[in-house]
């Protein structure tokens, strides 16, 4: 029925094709580029024009631009992936034992989740990054621990919905045990607004990495990543505008992609909020 | 209500509490030596001892964090790491440029936002509202430095118009308001318009045109008043975020305030920085929230405060 009702959404259709599309590419690179020309330097070559043996044409230092954003994007997409997936499963944790079990586990899980609200999450994130130092892995780790009371927020909401429903409490008369009462009646009936906040947050987190990718606190130089190609080329983009354009198109048709894919499924987990 | 407001205010204290024992923890997981930092990996194990001493590192965790909320809340923020410099005045210095850039950010954000979106609402399905969601989408997916740098090579490298980079003049600050604001503008659209489709479907909108209330009138007596309060609250998690973003920005356009502070702090692992500049923030945004529970209750009398 949801994916009868998402098909018919032609934006979150166009979402999913483009979203797909990316995924299988960056997967596929290593069929049709070589690793090397990520870095392979040619200074013969520099600033060469999209086109020709160059699709993309190349930087600064003579590098392949679409061989660096075809495996750039495996940081900028599986990254962000893992991101959610790592808020999704610690926030489906913390918030289904505080909606669930309410009382003191709520309240403590809920204050230290209210903390972290506080603070705008490329803040925290970039604050986490000072603790732990560069790296990818870092990288993932702080923008996971910014997303996790997001999610935290929106489960508890989602559980203390269902926790008082009938077929809780016949799961309950029927002896089974807590976690199973969360994990196989509560969660599955809860999860819409959970998928929903997870995809839309997935298009906010890819922003976040490209942007502290061009702050030069992200994914550092030389390894490519849409945001750090970008800081890359800033001086050169004005007489060079194809180095910047590029880099912000992918990464602006990656979160247009994800948001309308969010829409869509919103839209059909609950039919009242289409127009 | 000024009893609400003091509870309130109060409220931010365990928040503060709280955020600087989260710093804590994780420092205290992570790897590397402060002392080393400061110092060089060449320096002498003498130095570093009397280093780690003179920072109070040689002192369990949660002797550290009782000392240093003791000095905060003495107004003591510590000492950078690099420079030795007190964080409070830097701050202070810094504080006025991220204000004025978040503040201009909002303005335009809200100007031209809000009435895009009640105009979006009113004229559904029209050339206005395709535009108008069209623009939110773009300016939605786009990260916000990439229009501060787009912004920066078209309108003052290539037309000249507008200065490229520093905070010397109100005019430095047209630019990074309207790359700070983009994104804040295509939510204010999305969620005015959603707010007042919502609203205009209501019985008492029918009602309000049955009995021959003027248009105008029903747009801005009845359908404004009661679609803004989503609005309001959006307003309210857009300043927070646009704390977050103009990090960003005022790195783009080279404004010396508090986001170029922390991005310098955060390279250099400078934490009495680090965390001077998450408490600033955090109270802030406690100030901000607080703001927009007040406005709540001027816009819909059934709000009440409760303490």
């Amino acid at each position: 029925m949801v994916w009868f009702r998402f098909k018919k959404n032609k934006l979150a259709m166009i979402g999913l094709v483009l979203l797909l599309i990316m995924v299988a590419a960056i997967l596929a690179a290593p069929l049709f580029v070589d690793e090397k020309a990520v870095s392979a330097q040619k200074i013969m070559n520099r600033f060469q024009k999209p086109g020709g043996a160059h699709i993309f044409g190349t930087d600064q230092f003579g590098r392949d631009l679409f061989a660096r954003i075809i495996y750039g994007g495996r940081i900028s997409l599986f990254a962000g992936l893992a991101v959610v997936c790592i808020s999704f499963i610690v926030g489906c944790s913390l918030g289904g034992a505080a909606g669930y079990f309410g009382g003191l586990v709520d309240t403590v899980i809920m204050r230290v989740v209210d903390m972290l609200m506080a603070i705008p999450a490329m803040l925290l994130s970039m604050a986490v990054v000072a603790a732990l130092g560069p790296g990818v892995d870092k990288l993932i780790i702080a923008l996971s621990i910014a997303q996790i009371p997001r999610f935290t927020r929106v489960v508890r909401a989602s559980i203390l919905s269902l926790r008082n429903q009938e077929f809780v409490e016949a799961a309950k008369c029927c002896g089974t045990n807590s976690a199973r009462i969360i994990l196989k009646h509560i969660l599955p009936n809860g999860m819409g607004p959970v998928i929903v906040s997870a995809t839309l947050t997935l298009g906010q987190v890819i922003i976040n990495i490209a942007s502290l990718g061009f702050l030069g606190i992200g994914v550092s130089s030389p390894t490519p990543e849409w945001g750090t190609i970008l800081s890359e080329n800033k001086i050169n983009i004005r007489y060079y505008p194809y180095l910047g354009i590029i880099p912000g198109i992918c990464i602006g048709l990656s979160v247009m992609a994800v948001n309308f894919i969010g829409d869509g499924l919103r839209d059909a987990l609950d039919p009242r909020t289409k127009n | 209500m000024s009893k609400y407001i003091f509870r309130r205010l109060l409220m931010l204290i365990p928040v503060v509490l709280g955020i600087t024992f989260l710093i804590f923890l994780i420092l205290s997981l992570s790897p590397g030596d402060p002392a080393i930092l400061i110092l060089g990996s060449d320096a002498s194990h003498e130095a570093l001892v009397a280093k780690r001493a003179e920072l109070g590192l040689d002192k369990p965790m949660i002797v550290q964090y009782a000392n240093y909320v003791l000095k905060v809340f003495q107004g003591d923020f510590g000492k950078s790491w690099i420079d030795g410099n007190n964080v409070l005045p830097m701050f202070l210095e810094r504080v006025p440029y991220t204000l004025y850039l978040g503040s201009l950010a909002m303005l335009f954000a809200v100007i031209l936002g809000i009435p895009l979106g009640v105009v979006a609402a009113i004229k559904q399905h029209h050339l206005v509202d395709y535009f108008s969601i069209a623009s939110a989408i773009i300016l939605f997916s786009l990260p916000a430095f990439w229009f501060g740098m787009m912004a920066q090579i078209l309108f003052s490298l290539i037309l000249g118009w507008l200065p490229a980079a520093g905070a010397d003049t109100p005019r430095h600050f047209i630019l990074p308001a309207l790359t700070l604001g983009a994104n804040i503008f295509a939510s204010q659209i999305r969620m005015t318009r959603t707010s007042m489709l919502d609203v205009v479907k209501q019985d008492f909108i029918r009602t309000a045109r049955a009995k021959g209330v003027p248009e105008l009138k029903v747009i801005t007596r009845h359908v404004l008043r009661n679609g803004m309060l989503p609005v309001v609250t959006q307003i309210g998690i857009s300043f927070a975020s646009c704390m977050g973003g103009s990090v960003v920005t005022e790195m783009v356009f080279s404004i010396p305030g508090i986001g170029s502070l922390l991005i310098n702090a955060v390279k250099s692992r400078d934490i009495p920085v680090v965390m001077g500049t998450l408490i600033f923030v955090a109270i802030v945004v406690g100030i901000i929230n607080l703001i927009v529970d007040i406005i709540y209750a001027f816009i819909d009398p059934r709000v009440k405060f409760k303490g």
